[in-house]
């Protein structure tokens, strides 16, 4: 069934099932990301004045909360993938805190946002804006949900048993996802609070 | 069964998008009209070429029921990939009787508002709310049949009845289908009903989900027959011993 993760050169890291699924995501995402710099180009002023109220500080944070947690998630990979197994649990529970955190910040931001009266379902280049900010940003929380869900799985891993091989490829295919996950914020990030 | 038989049943996976692509081509739904339009611009474009548009709503009728005998297909593959208990076949059953609603109610009520084009416009303005807001917004019933597929791919022990990245495609396709979830929040934009994510891409993503399925159940179709040798005496299972 599936592919034992060996170090041979030209293996594929995880399963390959699971690049169907992350190629696939990110092909949507590019999809996101070009209708946005579309409407970004024709709407002009009015676009990018809604993003400048967009808070930084909310986006920088959770850049930099999705960036702790990957690399949290490749040491451990690594450290899975070498049969060695220190603190691995503790890493997963790491960047899993990391991910909390990150959905923490994104719910205070939005309170915020509806608290002064912005939502989904605007009309015009302000409320085009945001329309995609709401719809990609909450696409973007399900999946780090997921990869919260993903990253339990993982921890519950018993530490003190060697990994058999399906359980590496689960440790891989997971660290792929979440570095997906952590991907797609890094360029949703740029494009909302950056470009403007 | 057998498998001539079964093949007819993956085809009718095809033949369902074949009818529902052309029924709505010829309905007018494709492109859509935009949520925007006025309740004149509704009335007006209800009154133009309704007896085409009432063939192509008799189409989508019709080919509601057809992804039946497809979808029967699927729960049976389901239910080899589950083993003694079986959840996720039980869902694939429902889904697929929820899928036809999917489709039998929008094209009733398209049906309702091309039957009178020549009533008060505000009328005709609400029946098209009411039926394109279903017809785009009705993703749950398509993603539990690729759900309950995909998760039964990655549940199979055993023999492979469906390749793993199937798993994988269909979690993905059943995640896809709720971007059109979202209309009734949008009149404009690429989240409204007529819109790039909501409307077209869905659209690529559910043909070719019918499209991709239908050549994976062919493919388990010719499996069957080099199972029949191996275990026709042990297995149950649907078409082993039909030959």
């Amino acid at each position: 069934m599936t592919a034992p993760a060996t170090t041979d050169t030209g293996r594929i890291p995880g399963e390959v099932g699971i690049w169907v699924f992350v190629l696939g995501d990110m092909s949507v995402f590019a999809l996101f990301f070009s209708t946005f710099a579309y409407s970004q180009a024709r709407d002009g002023s009015d676009f990018t004045r809604a993003q400048k109220q967009l808070e930084l500080p909310f986006g920088l944070l959770n850049t930099v909360l999705l960036l702790t947690s990957s690399l949290f998630v490749a040491i451990a990979v690594h450290r899975v993938l070498q049969g060695d197994p220190r603190r691995v649990r503790q890493l997963f529970v790491g960047a899993l805190a990391c991910g909390l955190c990150f959905l923490g910040v994104k719910a205070l931001e939005w309170g915020q946002l509806f608290a002064d009266g912005r939502s989904a379902g605007g009309t015009g280049g302000e409320g085009e804006m945001f329309n995609y900010y709401f719809m990609f940003t909450g696409i973007h929380a399900l999946h780090v949900v997921i990869g919260c869900i993903v990253l339990s799985r993982l921890i519950a891993l018993d530490p003190a048993q060697p990994r058999t091989d399906n359980q590496k490829v689960l440790v891989e295919s997971g660290g792929i996802f979440w570095h997906m996950v952590d991907l797609l914020w890094v360029v949703l990030f740029a494009l909302f609070y950056l470009t403007r | 069964m057998s498998p001539s038989m079964q093949r007819v049943f993956a085809w009718s996976g095809v033949a369902y998008v074949t009818m529902v692509f052309g029924g709505a081509l010829m309905a007018g739904l494709i492109p859509p009209i935009s949520p925007h339009a006025t309740a004149a611009q509704i009335a007006s474009f209800w009154a133009s070429h309704t007896n085409l548009k009432r063939v192509g709503i008799v189409i989508l009728v019709a080919g509601s029921g057809v992804q039946v005998p497809f979808g029967a297909l699927i729960a049976v593959r389901v239910r080899r990939m589950e083993g003694r208990e079986t959840p996720l076949t039980y869902v694939a059953v429902a889904a697929i009787a929820l899928q036809v609603m999917s489709l039998l109610f929008p094209a009733m009520v398209y049906a309702a508002a091309s039957f009178r084009p020549e009533r008060n416009p505000e009328i005709t303005q609400a029946l098209n709310d009411l039926a394109w807001l279903p017809f785009v917004m009705n993703w749950e019933a398509a993603a539990l049949q690729a759900g309950a597929l995909g998760l039964a791919v990655f549940g199979q022990r055993g023999r492979e009845v469906f390749p793993r990245w199937s798993g994988y495609y269909n979690l993905w396709t059943a995640f896809l289908y709720s971007a059109g979830g979202f209309v009734v929040m949008f009149k404009t934009g690429v989240f409204a009903w007529n819109g790039l994510l909501a409307f077209w891409f869905v659209a690529v993503v559910f043909g070719s989900w019918f499209s991709i399925t239908t050549w994976l159940l062919l493919k388990t179709v010719t499996s069957d027959d080099t199972v029949t040798s191996d275990d026709a005496v042990t297995s149950n299972d649907e078409g082993s011993l039909a030959r």
